[in-house]
C-alpha cells in the first residue's frame, strides 16, 4: 500500500498550522497575563506601588514633611504650629534616632 | 520564501505587546509630572485664596466670596460654572463646601477664644488624581487614585461690618467715626 496522493503533498496537509499555533499561543499569553494581573491584584501590588505616594508624599505635600501628622490624622506631630500645648516636636530637619 | 512570509507579522505583534507595557510605564510618569506641577499650582492658589480670605471684603460673606473667586480663576474653568475643572485631565477637586475641593470653614480644633487654636482659619483644597497604571489598574477610585490636600492657615481679620457691630456694643453706646483719608 502506498501513500495516498493527499499525503504525498506535504504543503497541503499543513495548511492552517500557523493559524492554529498562533491562536494557541495567543490563548496561552492571554491566560498567563490574566493570572499574573489577578495575582498582582490579590497581593495588593498596586497598593504597594502607590503606598509611597499616598502616604509619605501626601503628608509631605500637605504638611511639609513625610513624617508629619495633622489634627485630622492622629497628630499634630512634627508639624509647625503656633500653640505650645501638647507635644510640639517640630524640627525643620528630622534627624534619625541615635542608637 | 514561504517561511519568511509566515513570520512577517511577528515583529508587529511583538512591537504591539511591548508598546502596551512601555506606554503604560511612560504615561504613569508623564501623569505624575503633571500632577506635581498641578500640586504647585494648587499650593499657590490656596495661599492666594487664603490671603483674600484674610483681609478683603466688607463682611464675612464677602471674604468667602473673594477667596472662592481666586480658587475659581486659578483652578476652575469659569466663574459661571465653578464645578468644571480647568485641568481635569490631571486632577479634580473632591468633596469641599460650595466649590468642589475647597473648604473655608475653620478647621477643628478651631476655637476663636483660645489663642492656641484661633489660627485654624484659612483655605483648604482637596483634589484627586488617577494615575494610569496600565495594565495593573486604570479605573477611577482604585488603588491608583491619589488624594492630596493643600492648606493655608493665614487666619481672618475682622471685617468692617463686624468691627462696627462691636463698636456699637461698647459701654455707653459706641460711636463710629469713619476716616475716608481726605
Amino acid at each position: 500500500m502506498g501513500l495516498s496522493p493527499r499525503s504525498r503533498r506535504p504543503g497541503r496537509g499543513r495548511r492552517g498550522q500557523a493559524t492554529v499555533e498562533y491562536i494557541l499561543l495567543l490563548s496561552t499569553v492571554a491566560l498567563i497575563y490574566t493570572v499574573v494581573i489577578k495575582g498582582f491584584k490579590q497581593f495588593g501590588f498596586t497598593e504597594k506601588m502607590t503606598k509611597q505616594l499616598s502616604g509619605p508624599f501626601a503628608r509631605a505635600y500637605q504638611y511639609g514633611h513625610p513624617e508629619a501628622r495633622g489634627y485630622d490624622d492622629g497628630g499634630p506631630r512634627n508639624h509647625p504650629r503656633a500653640d505650645t500645648q501638647g507635644d510640639n516636636n517640630f524640627r525643620m530637619f528630622i534627624n534619625p534616632e541615635v542608637k | 520564501m514561504r517561511r519568511r512570509r509566515r513570520e512577517s507579522g511577528q515583529s508587529t505583534i511583538e512591537f504591539a505587546l511591548t508598546m502596551t507595557l512601555l506606554m503604560g510605564f511612560v504615561l504613569f510618569f508623564v501623569h505624575l509630572a503633571f500632577l506635581f506641577a498641578y500640586g504647585n499650582l494648587v499650593h499657590y492658589a490656596t495661599f492666594m485664596s487664603a490671603r483674600a480670605y484674610l483681609s478683603a471684603g466688607e463682611d464675612p460673606e464677602g471674604q468667602v466670596k473673594r477667596a472662592q473667586t481666586v480658587i475659581i480663576r486659578l483652578l476652575k474653568r469659569s466663574e459661571v460654572n465653578p464645578g468644571v475643572e480647568k485641568y481635569q485631565f490631571v486632577a479634580k477637586g473632591v468633596e469641599g463646601e460650595e466649590i468642589p475641593g475647597m473648604y473655608y470653614s475653620p478647621k477643628a480644633p478651631y476655637d476663636g477664644k483660645d489663642r492656641g487654636f484661633s489660627w485654624l482659619q484659612g483655605i483648604r483644597y482637596k483634589f484627586r488624581a488617577t494615575l494610569p497604571m496600565i495594565p495593573l489598574s486604570t479605573g477611577n477610585g482604585g488603588a491608583n487614585s491619589l488624594t492630596l490636600t493643600s492648606e493655608s492657615w493665614l487666619g481672618r481679620e475682622k471685617t468692617r461690618v463686624e468691627v462696627n457691630s462691636s463698636m456699637l456694643k461698647l459701654p455707653g453706646g459706641g460711636r463710629i467715626l469713619e476716616d475716608n483719608g481726605m
